[in-house]
């Protein structure tokens, strides 16, 4: 069916032609008291934590970089992966992570893709967004950050700065909203590690995704 | 209708009677339906505020749909203004027509799908399946239900009526080596056969949770993150969306991320929230490359400017009223014989598809409104199914038995005087029935009630005979 | 202040002895009691069964009969949630009953409602040495909104010793016609209505609907169960303290 019939039809059943303005609105979005609602950078920061343990996912604060690299040091040799795939662009860069990385195989999305990413055991990233009530980090895909980072290998750790920290969801999605055409091919809310309780209501975690989410405010 | 046994028990009463018969399915229902329910109740007293929510979720739903040709048509725009194609298919074989379409111009040879009612709804996969391509269910759930050759029975938890066991050898059928029945274990076998099928998959089929209006996104809810391997290994990207899936804005989407998670698993939200704005962008490595958005009428316009039926289109597909309902929780899904099982098929069935075949599901409700209260946007479903019922009385497709019933009910009960005598006669008639003042066995339409209990018996004097003499005992006189 | 009874035809013809225990507790409180006998049923079970034109003709004779009353009191929820929830659209476009069916609504009450919200009335002194369990009915609270009313007045009788049991406010399976046409599904609800119920260890079942208790009795009877089955309004008289003359 065309567009303009199957639209037509629509118009004629609600018994007008179809509107040239934007319809006005009285409700929109959430309600007011909710979006009165502020916090504390503090308390922002300890609800992300609380929620997203919650949810199984692992919260390490540090006071600086160094301290972040010297936990990621031996964090991966816990987890001993003999690939390791991390953003690429100026990621690396950024937060020094070349000396840790350089006992392992390392790669770059950019660079490489899928096929190379597919059999790393752990993926390093950074989020765009990271929303308190909920316990989520926010992916955006580019160039340089590939969805895959984030959903195929069994451990993602994330790096975020505690400034991406937002109270609720509907911060970021205001932000989202303001991107108009800029606004990425995919944006990716995650929540913990990927589950399941398809099988006898039994929760199994890991079942597509990370089966391990580790959080690193900086 | 596809050519799965749980669809073809032709009657409606048959296939409630074979369901009442399986006590797994029973047992299993009821403890999912349970948890889902505990868990909604908890995050949503968590949560506060619920009915401001509701009520949010309920006007928002309205305006939109009210609108629905406003907001459609700038989705549509957005969606090509960012590369992505739409086609529009009026009902399920135009959209069929759409994505073989698709399939043939890509070359394509097998497909991986995340959970979508609408593709169940155009029975897609039956059509890919006969053109030689291999579709393969990533939900795990449905991955369950297909390797069963069954179809879902919870519109959330696909294969809420399967065991461990029957996992296990369903899985081990499907080529799974020294398997147990341990979760772990096979889960652990459908992450990896189906991380092989993501990447070698040539399209990828979702649903659509959402469409934003404003950007032309696509947004999908799913705790284990197949959708994001669907949209994101295979070139090609297939939506199958509901023309009512629409969102105006991005701010109403924040209602719905609450509504909808925290209504159908009592998350606050579900691991993955995805959102696909068009294809790949350019240098992107991954997602896919061309994305197609198909959007489905199939008898949703028809509701439109009914003020009986509108409604019906604010539906989130949350599942919350299939938890609550206490047929459901007898009956499980597949005995309703409709891709949309519980209080919202019982209504939504008979509505998208005209006609006889599911036109007896709205009397499978014993009209309590669980439904109606557990809904996240407040559609009044025991109401709409009294109307339905309504409908089929109109359209005559009622035995004649029932129809004198009810010229006789009106006959008698119209006048007092006539109801009284009734009652007499039913007194002297129910005599030889009648023991220590229940019937124990009954006929007629007393059979099935007097199959699993007592009924009462009229009493010797009714009240308004008794009224008289109570009268004048009373204290308080004018 | 005058209340017409509208007893609802169950009652009439199968449980008398509630309207009785309802009208000598009203008559208690002073209030004028009147029984309208052009009254017969409020036409939910035709309504229900899609039978909208059959439903309407018998709403009338309520309409008729209580065109005049002050307070329409019934000792059901689901009878004044039919009123109240569907008469208005019943009649809409009728002349005159329109009027009448808008009156209707605007001065019926289910028997609990009454004493709580008209009356102010919560403790009526009574005393039932028991143990109760409350089936709320779904069409009581979810059509008409009766909320905790019921149980205040039970939380108010002396030695009453309330129990729970879970999913309470699960439907029963009545569901009117639903329970003759689907009896199958029917009677698997009530037989897990009357599992939880013989659990809960309690010896009377207390509800404001007969429709759901008659159903449940049904079911406790044919189980052979001890409990008993009594509407709140004979529960309540029952437990008043003789009336010094
Ligand atoms: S009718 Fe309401 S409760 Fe049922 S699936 Fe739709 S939105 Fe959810």
């Amino acid at each position: 069916m065309d567009e303009a019939a199957f639209l037509e039809r629509i118009s004629a059943r609600l018994g007008r032609s179809i509107p040239e303005d934007r319809p006005p609105r009285n409700v929109q979005g959430a309600p007011d008291f909710w979006r009165q609602r502020s916090s504390g950078a503090q308390e922002l920061i300890l609800r992300f934590q609380a929620e997203l343990e919650k949810l199984g996912g692992q919260v390490e604060r540090f006071e600086d970089r160094s301290a972040m690299l010297a936990f990621l040091k031996s964090l991966l040799k816990d987890l001993d992966p003999t690939r390791i795939g991390v953003w690429g662009g100026n990621f690396m860069d950024e937060y020094q992570l070349e000396e840790v990385l350089s006992p392992y195989e390392v790669v770059t999305w950019g660079n490489q893709g899928v096929e190379a990413f597919q059999a790393a055991e752990v993926s390093i990233s950074g989020c765009a967004f990271a929303i308190a009530d909920t316990g989520t980090m926010v992916m955006m895909s580019s160039e340089t950050h590939g969805r895959s980072v984030a959903v195929l290998p069994t451990v993602h750790i994330v790096i975020l700065r505690q400034e991406q920290i937002h109270g609720t969801m509907g911060e970021v999605l205001e932000s989202l909203s303001q991107m108009g055409r800029s606004l990425p091919a995919s944006v990716h809310f995650i929540s913990g590690a990927s589950r399941s309780s398809d099988i006898e209501n039994d929760q199994t975690i890991g079942i597509h995704g990370p089966a391990r989410i580790v959080a690193f405010i900086l | 209708m596809p050519s799965t046994t749980n669809r073809h028990t032709p009657d409606l009463l048959d296939r409630t009677r074979l369901a009442l018969q399986d006590d797994f399915l029973r047992a299993a229902v009821r403890f999912t339906a349970d948890r889902l329910r505990d868990k909604k109740q908890s995050s949503t007293e968590e949560f506060g505020h619920w009915e401001e929510w509701r009520e949010r979720g309920r006007a928002i739903r309205a305006h939109t749909i009210n609108h629905l040709d406003y907001y459609l048509k700038q989705f549509v725009d957005q969606v090509r203004q960012t590369g992505g194609h739409v086609h529009f298919a009026k009902d399920a074989g135009e959209a069929v027509t759409s994505v073989m379409q698709i399939v043939r111009e890509k070359k394509a040879r097998s497909v991986v799908k995340s959970k979508s009612m609408v593709s169940e709804e155009i029975h897609i996969n039956e059509h890919l399946i006969e053109a030689g391509i291999e579709v393969v269910e990533t939900d795990l759930g449905e991955y369950i239900v297909q390797l069963a050759g069954e179809t879902p029975s919870h519109i959330i938890i696909p294969a809420i009526h399967k065991t461990r066991e029957q996992i296990k050898t369903l899985f081990t059928n499907a080529g799974g080596e020294h398997l147990t029945t341990d979760t772990k274990v096979l889960a652990g076998f459908a992450r990896k056969t189906l991380r092989e099928k993501f990447l070698k998959a040539d399209i990828g089929i979702t649903g659509c949770n959402f469409g934003i209006a404003e950007s032309g996104t696509v947004v999908l809810y799913t705790n284990e993150g197949n959708a994001d391997m669907v949209t994101n290994l295979p070139k090609t990207h297939i939506v199958l969306m509901g023309m009512e899936r629409i969102l105006p804005s991005f701010a109403d989407l924040e209602v719905f991320a609450n509504l909808l998670p925290r209504s159908a698993t009592g998350q606050k939200l579900t691991t993955y929230m995805s959102m696909i704005t068009g294809p790949r962008r350019q240098g992107d490595r991954d997602g896919a490359e061309s994305l197609h958005i198909i959007i489905l009428d199939n008898g949703r316009s028809e509701q439109l400017g009914d003020p009986e039926f509108q409604d019906i289109l604010h539906c989130i597909r949350c599942g919350a009223c299939l938890n609550v309902c206490p047929v459901y929780r007898q009956i499980g899904g597949h005995a309703y014989g409709s891709v949309y099982p519980g209080p919202i098929g019982a209504v939504l069935s008979p509505l998208l598809y005209q006609g006889k075949q599911y036109e007896d599901l709205p009397f499978a409700s014993s009209l309590c409104g669980a439904c109606y209260e557990a809904c996240p946007v407040k559609i009044p479903i025991h109401d709409m199914l009294v109307r339905l019922r309504a409908r089929k009385v109109r359209s005559g497709h009622v035995a004649k038995a029932e129809q004198l019933a009810f010229r006789g009910y009106k006959m008698i009960f119209s006048h007092h005087r006539r109801y009284r005598l009734a009652i007499k006669t039913g007194r002297v008639l129910q005599e030889t029935m009648a023991q220590n003042g229940y019937i124990q066995s009954g006929f007629g339409p007393l059979a099935g009630w007097t199959e699993s209990r007592y009924a009462p018996t009229l009493k010797e004097e009714p009240f308004r005979d008794k009224w008289e003499a109570l009268s004048k005992t009373l204290k308080t006189k004018s | 202040m005058k209340v017409s009874l509208f007893t609802t035809c169950l009652v009439d013809s199968l449980f008398p002895n509630v309207a009785e225990a309802m009208v000598k507790i009203l008559d208690r409180y002073g209030v004028e009691v009147d029984f309208p006998h052009g009254q017969t049923c409020c036409g939910q079970p035709a309504f229900n069964s899609g039978y909208v034109d059959e439903a309407r003709e018998v709403a009338k004779t309520l309409l008729d009969a209580f065109d005049q009353s002050e307070y329409v009191v019934a000792p059901s929820g689901s009878c004044t949630g039919m009123i109240h929830h569907y008469y208005a659209d019943l009649f809409a476009g009728l002349p005159d009953w329109e009027d009448k069916a808008e009156r209707l609504i605007n001065k019926t009450y289910e028997f609990s409602q009454f004493m709580v919200n008209v009356l102010g009335v919560t403790d009526l002194g009574a005393r039932f040495p028991h143990r109760v369990a409350y089936h709320p009915s779904c069409h009581g609270a979810r059509l008409l909104g009766i909320k905790n009313e019921p149980e205040q007045l039970l939380d108010h009788i002396q030695d009453i010793q309330r129990v729970n049991f879970p999913h309470a406010h699960d439907c029963c399976g009545f569901g009117g016609t639903f329970a003759i046409k689907m009896s199958d599904i029917s009677g698997a609800m009530v037989e897990e209505k009357t599992k939880h119920v013989v659990e809960s260890e309690a010896e009377v079942l207390v509800s404001t609907d007969m429709g759901c208790l008659m159903n449940i009795d049904g079911r406790l009877r044919y189980e052979n169960q001890k409990v008993q089955v009594k509407h709140l309004a004979e529960v309540l008289y029952e437990g008043l303290p003789a009336e010094k003359e």
